[in-house]
């Protein structure tokens, strides 16, 4: 009799085992659901801006600083800062009750159709009230297509393409300059050499990776380099993704143009670093766009990156001249343990951008906001760019006052030298050949 | 007995192939198995040296069970399969086909010997032995498959249907081989659709339809059976 | 008129150095296809992870690139064998779809493990002992990819003599030939379908630590190379090491030269013509089976 107890108790103790197996699991679901809801009632509202970025692929490096920037952007806007920026020294959004900004990001891997589904994805699924990035231009092209079907904003600070803002959309807006910008700027640098250095510059070559970044660049740059009586020898396209570039340099050199201008990545420029040392060839300079300016491009060549002229949105010479840079700078730092860098730099006013119109609309209704970003107005000592403020032409809806600085690698490090108010070096040119270094 | 099935039943993909097989070889016999297109010749040969796993029953050969062994192994209990359709390896030498069937051997002179044995066997086989398989004819391609099997110094010799696709003239040749190598000692598995010089030729005979063994007995019986006859012998 | 005389000896210096380092890379992928029938779509990230091992040995422990190859080597073989055993085994039965997925989900993988792990940066090794470059008339040849090429050639030779002239090579050819029949003489095909892949892993891998001397080293660099080795593969032929060899230097030579006179922008579409007018000709490739 004993024993059949211990039995039948030995036998409820192991169904009991697996009930209370099941049971359990089952309370620790419904207490994270609660937590998750209470969680969430607890706090006020939250606006989701979207993000789309090319987190994989091989401008995930890049992403990830852009990745900073936004996160940086949404923590000044969240919590309190003593910065000398709006929105810093409140908590949340104070114009929609103090309501917080959740930012989330879609991969595009860097792929225009992904892009697009990314940006279908944050709008309709996620809920998000604008649109923020996407780096390349074919994929903010195709990104900010979905968001103008949709009607919400798609705010731009980091793809160049002029044709963007010739297409005139509604709900399109850019805030940094483009490559028709750039064109115009190294125009106005080369007539500024001529005159400083007595140098005689007639040639150029452009050399340019051949997705539509890179190739409505060299169009721009031969427009303009052409209206300012400059002869395009030749305008050179390869693929953004070639192991090899010697055929594209050994074209060059059979030009033998007086400057080249090169619109390249930086995986590509890293590799015609190389190339151009091997080969020897020596300009009498090198303009190059992008490639040399991305944060892992000094580290990969070391020496060999010196004296290269690139472009930069980010000029740190402007922290002597804004206290709200400098602090930005610095809060970055002690965030990241790194300095911070231009990609991050380019991503932080599009997301302050987005919640000041919020804020000024005190509403996320597209309309109101639409409304609102149009009449921005924004004074240069509120920004940490190099831009002359904020403010869109009514039709395009460009920053016209957006631009560009022009930096040179001198000792491994980035010298603003152009424009002359910012410039912190003397430039070198003519280019100091390879052999004689 | 040297090999023996029990009872097999296998399976492709759950479509039944073979349903509880047994027969038998005894040491220096020449048995055949007969029987139509797709009744599962080939499928015993496959399950025997390892291509194909029995779902049910048992093989053993020289008294170790060998149904779980992989294909490696079984060669290296001594049983050789010469596939349907010759298999070579059409891009080696024929020298390198006969090498790759002596690869389970160690002895570098036994080897040596065996060659010259096969080469002795297959004359043609020597004069080309540098020539790529695939540029031998249908004939020559047989004797290669069978010889390349013998290099591996079997106990065993498994032949599926030597006889395929070779003019009246050869199948006759192909057969004075076979009984030649019995001859000599070889121990053979016969697998053929030329039932009547399969018959003449062997000792035993099982006879199987559709995945089962319907009659067996020894060839002289099975020739004058009216089953045979009939079915087999068009008579 | 020299002078294009000069930069035609120049690119095809140039193209028949890279085309080494592609006839190894497309090599390792042609094995592993010949043997098992499998994709390796993974293919590019060994040769990516060749080349962080080199960039590790250099940074941490000071071995130049040159001198970490053989262990280079002995890991990625080591990595090819544990992915057979773990994954590739698994599919080798299975539907074709399976064997597609399982190589492309690893080829993901591996990325994302790399950037996890190390990061998406771009590294170069700086100033390794095969750097610099000689100057002969005018013409420039870049030690480091002289290096690559040399080195390409006499392991893709040294493989060559282990698949045509060993025991274990001629094996493979058989399981590559026909795998049931080289079962029945007595060849363990599993364990030799093992060493294939990772052989054909070492290749890659090695081509990698060779590359890292001149290329720089970034998690997504696979893609490129892998691209190139398709293109490769295909072009000598499925399964033909020898077509692989000659397609090789096929591509490297199409690629600089073409880009030069046509255009750049169309370089690798003239290796893609290239491989579309063999098959024309010949379906299977230079030298497919
Ligand atoms: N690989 C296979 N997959 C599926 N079914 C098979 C396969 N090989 C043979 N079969 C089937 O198994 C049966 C027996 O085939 P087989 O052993 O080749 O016959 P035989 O050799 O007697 O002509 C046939 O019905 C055939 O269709
Ligand atoms: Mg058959």
């Amino acid at each position: 009799m004993i024993e059949k107890r211990t039995e039948i108790s030995e036998r409820r103790r192991t169904m009991f085992k697996v009930k209370e197996r099941v049971f359990s699991v089952l309370v620790f679901t419904v207490v994270i659901c609660l937590c998750a809801v209470s969680l969430s009632l607890g706090q006020e509202k939250v606006v989701k801006i979207g993000a789309i970025y090319p987190l994989t692929g091989n401008l995930a490096s890049t992403a990830m600083s852009s990745k900073r920037g936004l996160e940086l952007a949404a923590d000044i806007v969240n919590n309190y800062y003593d910065l000398d920026i709006p929105f810093a020294r409140t908590k949340g959004i104070p114009g929609l009750n103090g309501a917080q900004v959740k930012i989330i990001i879609g991969d595009s891997r860097g792929d225009p159709k992904v892009g697009m589904g990314e940006a279908e994805r944050l709008i309709k699924s996620e809920g998000c009230v604008g649109l923020v990035g996407a780096y390349q231009s074919s994929v903010t092209k195709t990104a900010s297509q979905v968001a103008e079907r949709y009607g919400v904003p798609f705010l731009n600070s980091d793809s160049s393409s002029y044709a963007l803002t010739a297409r005139g959309f509604k709900w399109y807006f850019r805030l940094c300059p483009s490559n028709e910008t750039w064109a115009q700027n190294l125009v106005s640098f080369i007539k500024q050499v001529e005159k400083e250095k007595k140098a005689t510059i007639k040639t150029l070559v452009i050399l340019h990776e051949d997705t539509e970044w890179g190739a409505s660049s060299a169009d721009m740059q031969k427009k303009y380099f052409t209206q300012a009586g400059y002869k395009v020898l030749d305008v050179i396209a390869y693929p953004a993704g070639a192991t090899d570039v010697n055929s594209e340099v050994l074209r060059v050199m059979k030009a033998k143009p007086d400057i080249l201008v090169m619109n390249n990545y930086i995986t590509d420029g890293i590799l015609y670093t190389r190339t151009f040392k091997t080969l020897n060839y020596n300009p009498q300079h090198f303009l190059t766009w992008c490639g040399c300016s991305e944060p892992g491009y000094i580290p990969a060549v070391g020496k060999d990156g010196n004296y290269f002229f690139s472009y930069s949105e980010f000029a740190p010479e402007l922290a002597q001249k804004r206290a709200v840079v400098k602090q930005i700078m610095e809060l970055y730092k002690k965030k990241y343990g790194e300095n911070i860098n231009e990609n991050t730099v380019r991503a932080i006013p599009a997301v302050l951008l987005m919640v000041d119109a919020i804020n000024r609309a005190k509403s996320t209704d597209p309309a109101k906001m639409h409304k609102a970003l149009m009449e921005t107005d924004i004074p240069a000592d509120q920004l940490i760019s190099p831009w002359a403020g904020i403010k869109f032409d009514p039709k395009t809806h460009q920053n016209i006052y957006a631009r560009y600085v022009i930096v040179q690698i001198l000792n491994q490090a980035y010298k603003c030298v152009w424009p002359p108010e910012l410039a912190s070096a003397k430039y070198v040119w003519p280019w100091p050949e390879w052999n004689k270094r | 007995m040297m090999l023996e099935v029990r009872d097999i039943t296998v399976d492709y993909d759950g479509v039944v192939a073979l349903e509880g097989v047994s027969f038998s070889v005894e040491r220096g016999e020449v048995v055949s198995i007969i029987g139509p297109n797709g009744a599962g010749k080939s499928t015993i040969l496959r399950t025997i040296s390892g291509l194909l796993r029995a779902k049910s029953g048992s093989i053993s050969f020289k008294g170790k069970e060998i149904h779980n062994l992989p294909p490696y192994r079984v060669v290296e209990h001594g049983i050789a399969h010469t596939m349907e359709g010759r298999r070579l390896f059409g891009l080696l030498s024929i020298e390198k086909n006969l090498l790759l069937g002596a690869y389970t051997q160690k002895n570098k002179s036994s080897i040596h010997n065996k060659l010259e044995e096969i080469y002795a066997l297959f004359p043609i086989l020597k004069e080309r032995r540098k020539q790529l398989a695939q540029t031998l004819s249908g004939g020559e391609q047989q004797m290669l498959a069978v010889g390349r099997s013998l290099m591996a110094q079997p106990d065993l010799l498994m032949l599926d249907e030597p006889s395929l696709g070779l003019s009246p003239v050869l199948v006759k040749k192909i057969f004075e081989t076979v009984k030649d190598i019995n001859q000599k000692g070889m121990t053979l598995l016969l697998v053929e659709q030329n039932v009547r010089e399969a018959l003449e030729l062997c000792n035993r005979a099982y006879v199987l339809q559709t995945g089962r063994i319907v009659t067996q007995g020894s060839g002289k019986e099975l020739l004058s059976s009216d089953l045979i006859r009939k079915a087999y012998l068009g008579i | 008129m020299e002078q294009l005389g000069k930069l035609l000896i120049q690119m095809i210096i140039s193209g028949v150095m890279m085309g080494f380092v592609f006839s190894l890379i497309a090599m390792g992928l042609t094995i592993i296809w010949g043997v098992m029938n499998i994709i390796n779509f993974a293919h590019g990230e060994f040769l990516m992870i060749g080349m962080f091992f080199s960039f590790f040995f250099f940074k941490y422990v000071s071995i130049d690139p040159l001198f970490s190859l053989p262990m280079v080597a002995v890991l990625l073989f080591i990595i090819g064998f544990i992915t057979y055993h773990l994954l590739i085994k698994k599919v080798l039965q299975g539907p074709v779809l399976a064997q597609l997925v399982v190589t492309f989900g690893l080829s993901i993988f591996l990325v994302n493990l790399a950037v996890f792990l190390w990061s998406a940066d771009y590294r170069m090794i700086e100033n390794p002992i095969a750097s610099g470059k000689i100057s002969l008339a005018g013409i420039a040849v870049s030690i480091p990819e002289l290096v690559a090429s040399i080195g390409s050639m006499i392991i893709g030779a040294a493989v060559y003599w282990f698949i045509k002239r060993t025991k274990t090579g001629m094996a493979i050819q058989a399981i590559s030939m026909d795998k049931d029949a080289a079962a029945i003489m007595g060849i363990n095909t599993d364990r030799l379908n093992a060493v294939s892949f990772a052989v054909g892993v070492m290749c890659v891998g090695v081509a990698g630590a060779l590359l890292s001397n001149f290329y720089y080293v970034f998690p997504e660099v696979g893609s490129f190379f892998g691209v190139i080795a398709f293109a490769t593969v295909a072009l000598g032929g499925f399964g033909s090491i020898e077509g692989a060899m000659i397609a090789g230097v096929i591509v490297g030579l199409a690629e600089i030269v073409g880009g030069f006179l046509l255009a750049p922008a169309y370089k690798y579409a003239i290796v893609f013509a290239i491989y579309l007018a063999v098959v024309l000709i010949k379906p299977t490739g230079l030298k497919g089976w």
